[in-house]
């Protein structure tokens, strides 16, 4: 590192951004002066005297500014004890509403985490990504064609695996009953991915997908409990998916759960069986993006996978120019609320948390005012 | 109301008087010549930082005469104008009756 690169470093971490380029490009045109008049060894002792006072001046005032800081909380909080002593009771209801507040701020945030940020699977938080198309301005898409994703499939490292869903509304028939309800295709390990166990059967597997697998469907808790009146021998039983027969081989545990919030899903089949609920060129055309997608990859493999995310986007762009021209494939967080849903959340969070800002700031200038305006009596 | 120092008004002035070419070495410069005072470049530096916090300067990017590189240069706002008014103002009022005792310069 030079002289000069040093200098600027410093600087660069001592003074205001705006101030340390020409801070630094002022001491070291006079640095060149001295250096030319006196020599080396002068102005090297030039700049260190020089660059140092400068530094000192912004630390020292940094310092000051922190102790005027801590001024007014001594004496605020010398305020708020007199104000304990003098009166109590007053000071105890007053704690006890900042409290509550408190709490309910807290517990409002927790629960809107909890619920709008809640990852796909819990046990994988940092394994589970989604899959997305970002354009030039950072918007995502998160669904992709069937033809798009077998360039993905096939560029993926080993240490990754690949899911893809589709939610569908369905009629599913049980009996003579019709049942207006959501269904999912699942493609990949996507019951593994986004930890869905069965409690009765077996979930959807690889074998189930090939072509020419019998139609097999996994059901809902919900729906067999309402129903089959969860009746234990409810697997093998045929209900029908929009007029096709599905065999039952599994119930989820529990509640339904989805990838995505608000998702109640009541039954899974495979891509094998696809058609029963898509169009029926879902595997030729490009332009039908049909799928939302799950990556499972741990931290290990993350530089791996972007480099064969960028791989697969150059891959993608020569074959499919037009809708992969200025996009690449990113991952996400793998949380249950995706894209616009997620940034519509985290924007109403900010509103939120303003709201509540403002109402504290609301609040402390009242209680300035009435400080102020007790002094000029 | 901003209340400003002697040294402050001193920079507001110079920055006035550079008329559009006040960039700090020419600030320093302007203030050392008039004054005969020397002045450190932190103390140049720091003041203009704070007098444009309190919206008493205003400043922007662009190149310098050579065309080399760019600078910050700075020019004083009408709050910073009506700083340096008051605080004259009040050096005046100070100023009356002591002619005897400080002369007239």
């Amino acid at each position: 590192m030079t002289l000069e690169q040093m200098v600027r470093a410093l600087l660069a971490r001592a003074l205001p951004s705006r101030l340390a380029g020409d801070a630094a490009d002022d001491l070291l045109a006079d640095h060149r002066r001295v250096r030319a008049a006196r020599g080396t060894t002068m102005a090297a002792l030039f700049l260190m005297r020089e660059s140092l006072s400068l530094v000192l001046v912004f630390v020292l005032a940094a310092i000051s500014r922190l102790a005027r800081s801590l001024v007014i909380v001594r004496r605020d909080v010398a305020h708020a004890l007199r104000a304990i002593v003098r009166r109590p009771w007053s000071s105890a209801g007053a704690m006890l509403m900042l409290a509550a507040g408190l709490a309910a701020v807290a517990a409002a945030s927790g629960l809107a985490s909890s619920l709008l940020f809640r990852p796909i699977n819990s046990l994988r938080a940092g394994a589970v990504h989604r899959l997305a198309a970002a354009d030039q301005s950072g918007r995502v898409r998160l669904a992709f064609s069937e033809v798009e994703l077998e360039r993905v499939r096939s560029g993926l490292p080993a240490a990754a695996t690949l899911a893809t869903a589709n939610l569908q509304p369905v009629v599913l028939r049980v009996g003579e009953t019709d049942v207006q309800t959501l269904a999912e295709v699942a493609g990949g390990p996507y019951f593994d991915i986004i930890g869905l166990s069965t409690s009765l059967g077996r979930p959807l597997v690889g074998a189930d997908a090939a072509p020419g697998a019998p139609p097999q469907i996994v059901i809902s808790e919900r729906i067999w409990r309402r129903r089959f009146a969860r009746d234990p021998s409810v697997l093998g039983s045929v209900v029908r998916l929009n007029g096709r027969a599905f065999t039952i081989v599994g119930v989820t545990a529990g509640t339904s759960n989805a990838s995505l919030l608000g998702g109640s899903v009541d039954a899974w089949i495979t891509l094998a069986h696809a058609d029963a609920m898509l169009d029926r060129n879902w595997r030729t055309n490009p332009d039908n993006r049909w799928w939302t997608t799950l990556v499972q990859a741990d931290a290990t493999a993350a530089a791996e996978m972007t480099a064969a995310l960028a791989r697969t986007t150059a891959d993608l762009a020569s074959r499919l120019p037009e809708p992969w021209r200025e996009r690449k494939l990113v991952t996400l967080p793998g949380t249950l609320l995706a894209g616009s849903q997620r940034s519509a959340a985290v924007t109403l969070s900010q509103v939120l948390a303003l709201f509540a800002g403002l109402i504290l700031v609301a609040a402390a200038a009242a209680r300035s005012w009435r400080r102020w305006c007790s002094c000029q009596h | 109301m901003a209340t400003i120092g002697e040294f402050e008004v001193l920079i507001l002035m110079a920055v006035m008087r550079l008329d559009g070419e006040a960039y700090p070495p020419a600030v320093r410069a302007e203030i050392e010549q008039r004054t005969r005072r020397a002045v450190s470049r932190g103390a140049v530096y720091i003041t203009l930082d704070r007098l444009e916090t309190k919206g008493l300067l205003g400043s922007r990017l662009a190149d310098d005469a050579g065309g080399r590189r760019q600078r910050r240069y700075y020019h004083v706002s009408p709050k910073g104008v009506r700083a340096i008014k008051r605080t004259l103002s009040a050096l005046e009022q100070m100023r009356e009756g002591l002619e005897p005792l400080l002369g007239k310069a």
